[in-house]
C-alpha cells in the first residue's frame, strides 16, 4: 500500500540552507580563537544587535533544532534530568542546558556534530517572549557565571489600545538603549551604527523578496509547502541579516515562480489545504511533509514558518532600535488569543484557502499550546473549519508516537473526505 | 462477489468478510500478539473458512486498525475513526455518538444521520481507561477479567480510585485490597473512574443520542453501566461490539467494488 517514491516534491533551493547554518556556526566556533566575544541570545530576539559589533552569537532554540535535526539531543536531555530537571521542561531548554554542563565539564558527547560545538558564552542575552525564557537564562548564569541582559515584554496587552501598544514600543527601546551599553560594556568597543544600519537594509531587502515569496506561497495547487518554508526559515531568522540571507530567499522565490509557470505542484493530487498552527516536531519534518502527501494534501501556510520581519514597510534601516522595538515585543506568543484567532487563523485560512488547522501541542510547551481548544473552537464557528490537535513536541523525540500522530492526522483527512464518497 | 474488513487492533485482529448484499457470511476474533501481520493473516483464513471460500474469492481487502499498514494483502487501509462510524451506522442507523474503548485507547466519535464522521477524539497518550487498564486491574485483584463486569454489580459502597496511571491505580487497588476492602466495591471504583474520564472526552464533542459503544470493554457491563451513569444516557451494545471496524472496513471495501446494495450486517 505504501509507495516508496517521495511524493512531496520539495522547493531544491530550500537545501542551500546547510550552507548557511554551516558557515553561520562555524563563525560562532571560531569567535574565541579570532578575539570576538560569544554571546548566546535565549528567545527569538534582536540578533542583529550582536550581529554589528562581530559578536559570535547564535539562538539557543535554533541550536537545540540543528541538534535535534541530526538526532544528536537525547545525551544533552539525559544529562539535564541527571541534573534535576523535569522532562517537562522546554526540550529546546533542556538540550541546551544540558550540553552546557556537559561543555562545561569537558564531557561534550562524541558524536555532536563539530559544526554545533558551540563555544561557552562570555554573556547572555534573553528576550522573554516565553515565561520559560528567563528562567532558562537564569540556568545559564548560574552555570557559566557570565552576564545575562534579559530584556522584558509585555505579555496580553490589548492590541486595540493604541496609547497600551505606543507605551509598550517606548518600553522596548529604553530596554535597547540598556542593551547597547550592556554590549559595549561586554566588548569595551563603541556600538557600530552603520553596520547595525546596513544590516537592517539587508533585512530589508530580503523582507521585499519574502513578501513576493508569501504571495506565490498562496497559489493553489501549492508549488510550496509549510514544509520547505520551515526549512528555509533559519534564515529569516537567526541568520538574517546578509547577502547570503537575501540570495538565498531569492532564489526560493525564483524556482517557485518558475514551478508555478510550469504546473509544478508540491504533491501529486492536491485535494485537501490544511493549516498548520504552532511549532512543529522538527525531527519529524521530512515524514510528515511526505505523509500529508501520501494523502492528497498539502499543508500549505501557517504563522510559525512567516517568521519576524514579514512586513518591509515597517522596517526602517534609520531608526533600527524603533525597528526593533515593533517587531520583536510583538510577535505572536505574547498577542492575546483574539489577536491570534483573526491574524494567524482566519485571516491565513482566507489566504490559503485551507479546508481545516492542525495544530501541535508540544508536550513541553505548554504555555504556548494550553489555549489550542479554544482556538480551535472558536475558529470553528467562526469560519466553520475543522481542526486536529496533534500532541508531540517540537526537539524531544521521545514524546512522539508515530502511529498516534499519523493516525489522528489521517483520521482527520478521512473526515474532510467523508462528504465526498469513499 | 465477496469483500473482507480487517481490523488489527493493539490486543485483538478481527476480520469480517462480507457477501455482495453487505450480509455477513465470515468473521473471526484472534489476540494480535507480538506480530501484527502474523495476526491479520491467521484472523482472515479462520474468516475464510468460517464463510466457506478462498481468497481469490474476495474482491477487496481493506485494512483498518493500528496495525493497518501491517496487512501487505490488503487493497487500501483506513483508519479505525472511519470505520467504526460506518460500522455503527450500519448496525443502529440511529445512533450520533460512539464510545470506543479498546485494548490500548479509547475514543469518542460523532456522526450525522447519514452516518458521516463529523468529529473525533481519542486518548492514546496513556493506557488508562482502556482495556489493558482493566486487565492490570483484574491481575491485581486476582480475578478472571471476563468476571469483572458482573462482580462490579454486587457493590454496595463507592470506593474512589483517584489515580488513572495504570501503575499508580494498581497501587492504589492493592492498598484497597490490603485495607480489607470488598473486591466488588474496588472493581465498581475503577469501573467508574474509567467512565469518568471517558465521559469528559464523549463530553467535549457533545453527547448526541443515541450513544452506542464499541469495543471490548463494551462486554463489560459495570463499565456500561457506569457510562450510562455519568452520561445520563443509555447506550446501545451491538452483540460483537469488538468486530464493528471490522465491519465498517468491510462495509468501506464494498462501496469501494461500488456494489450500493446494503442491508442489515449482524445486530
Amino acid at each position: 500500500m505504501e509507495k516508496k517514491e517521495r511524493l512531496h516534491n520539495k522547493v531544491e533551493s530550500t537545501g542551500l540552507i546547510r550552507e548557511i547554518v554551516r558557515d553561520f556556526y562555524g563563525s560562532v566556533i571560531r569567535a574565541p580563537q579570532e578575539g570576538r566575544k560569544v554571546c548566546w541570545c535565549v528567545g527569538a530576539g534582536p540578533y542583529e544587535l550582536f550581529k554589528a559589533m562581530d559578536i559570535g552569537h547564535f539562538q539557543t532554540e535554533n541550536w537545540g533544532v540543528a541538534v535535534t535535526s541530526r538526532k544528536s539531543e537525547r545525551p544533552m536531555i539525559e544529562e539535564a534530568e541527571r541534573a534535576g530537571y523535569s522532562s517537562d521542561v522546554c526540550s529546546y531548554a533542556s538540550i541546551n542546558i544540558g550540553y552546557s554542563l556537559l561543555l562545561k565539564k569537558g564531557k561534550v558527547p562524541n558524536d555532536l556534530s563539530p559544526e554545533l560545538r558551540v563555544p561557552k558564552p562570555d554573556f547572555l542575552f534573553c528576550i522573554n517572549t516565553c515565561p520559560s525564557m528567563a528562567q532558562w537564562t537564569e540556568a545559564l548564569r548560574e552555570i557559566f557565571d557570565v552576564p545575562a541582559f534579559i530584556m522584558d515584554v509585555p505579555l496580553f496587552y490589548d492590541d486595540q489600545d493604541e496609547v497600551q501598544y505606543q507605551r509598550n514600543i517606548l518600553y522596548a527601546v529604553e530596554q535597547l538603549r540598556d542593551a547597547v551599553t550592556f554590549i559595549e560594556e561586554m566588548t569595551g568597543q563603541p556600538y557600530n551604527w552603520d553596520r547595525l544600519k546596513e544590516i537592517h537594509t539587508y533585512i530589508k531587502n530580503t523582507s521585499i523578496v519574502r513578501k513576493e515569496l508569501f504571495e506565490l506561497w498562496c497559489h493553489k495547487p501549492s508549488s510550496i509547502s509549510y514544509w520547505d518554508m520551515a526549512i528555509a526559515l533559519g534564515a529569516a531568522n537567526v541568520f538574517r541579516g546578509t547577502p547570503e540571507a537575501l540570495a538565498f530567499f531569492t532564489k526560493i522565490r525564483d524556482e517557485v515562480a518558475e514551478r508555478i509557470k510550469k504546473g509544478i505542484t508540491t504533491v501529486p493530487k492536491e485535494k485537501h489545504r490544511l493549516l498548520w498552527y504552532m511549532n512543529h516536531p522538527w525531527f519529524k519534518v521530512g515524514h510528515l511533509a511526505e505523509f500529508f502527501a501520501r494523502h492528497d494534501t498539502v499543508v500549505v501556510g501557517g504563522q510559525y514558518v512567516i517568521g519576524p520581519y514579514a512586513d518591509p514597510e515597517k522596517i526602517d534601516p534609520e531608526r533600527p532600535l524603533w525597528t526593533i522595538a515593533e517587531e520583536h515585543p510583538t510577535r505572536p506568543y505574547v498577542r492575546t488569543m483574539r489577536y491570534k484567532i483573526e491574524r494567524f487563523m482566519k485571516a491565513l485560512a482566507r489566504d490559503f484557502q485551507v479546508d481545516g488547522i492542525v495544530f501541535h501541542s508540544p508536550r513541553t510547551c505548554r504555555p504556548n499550546s494550553w489555549d489550542h481548544f479554544d482556538e480551535g473552537e472558536i475558529v470553528k464557528q467562526e469560519l466553520g473549519l475543522p481542526y486536529i490537535i496533534i500532541e508531540a513536541d517540537h526537539t524531544d523525540p521521545q514524546f512522539y508516537s508515530e502511529a498516534e500522530v499519523d493516525n489522528r492526522l489521517q483520521a482527520f483527512i478521512e473526515s474532510l473526505s467523508s462528504n465526498k464518497q469513499w | 462477489m465477496f469483500v473482507a474488513g480487517i481490523d488489527i487492533g493493539s490486543l485483538t485482529a478481527k476480520t469480517v468478510i462480507l457477501d455482495g448484499h453487505a450480509q455477513v457470511v465470515g468473521q473471526s476474533l484472534v489476540p494480535t500478539g507480538a506480530i501484527s501481520k502474523k495476526a491479520g493473516e491467521t484472523s482472515f483464513e479462520m474468516a475464510l473458512k468460517v464463510a466457506e471460500i478462498k481468497t481469490s474469492d474476495i474482491n477487496y481487502i481493506l485494512a483498518t486498525g493500528y496495525g493497518r499498514k501491517n496487512i501487505p494483502f490488503a487493497n487500501g487501509e483506513m483508519t479505525e475513526i472511519s470505520c467504526h462510524a460506518k460500522g455503527a451506522h450500519n448496525l443502529f442507523p440511529e445512533v450520533r455518538t460512539i464510545i470506543d474503548i479498546g485494548g490500548q485507547d479509547s475514543k469518542a466519535i460523532s456522526i450525522n444521520e447519514a452516518g458521516i464522521l463529523t468529529g473525533f477524539m481519542m486518548n492514546d497518550k496513556c493506557a488508562a481507561g482502556s482495556g489493558r487498564f482493566l486487565e492490570v486491574m483484574a491481575r491485581a485483584l486476582e480475578i478472571e477479567l471476563d468476571r469483572m463486569g458482573e462482580l462490579s454489580l454486587r457493590s454496595t459502597k463507592n470506593i474512589q480510585i483517584s489515580s488513572m496511571c495504570t501503575v499508580f491505580a494498581e497501587s492504589e487497588v492493592v492498598s484497597s485490597v490490603a485495607n480489607g476492602c470488598d473486591p466488588s466495591d474496588i472493581i465498581n471504583g475503577i469501573h467508574h473512574a474509567i467512565a469518568r474520564r471517558v465521559s469528559i472526552m464523549v463530553e467535549h464533542i457533545g453527547v448526541k443520542e443515541r450513544v452506542m459503544m464499541s469495543g471490548g470493554v463494551a462486554k463489560n457491563i459495570g463499565v456500561v453501566r457506569a457510562l450510562e451513569h455519568e452520561l445520563h444516557t443509555t447506550l446501545l451494545i451491538p452483540k460483537e461490539p469488538q468486530l464493528v471496524g471490522a465491519l465498517g472496513a468491510a462495509l468501506i471495501a464494498l462501496e469501494r467494488t461500488r456494489v450500493k446494495d446494503q442491508s442489515k450486517g449482524m445486530v
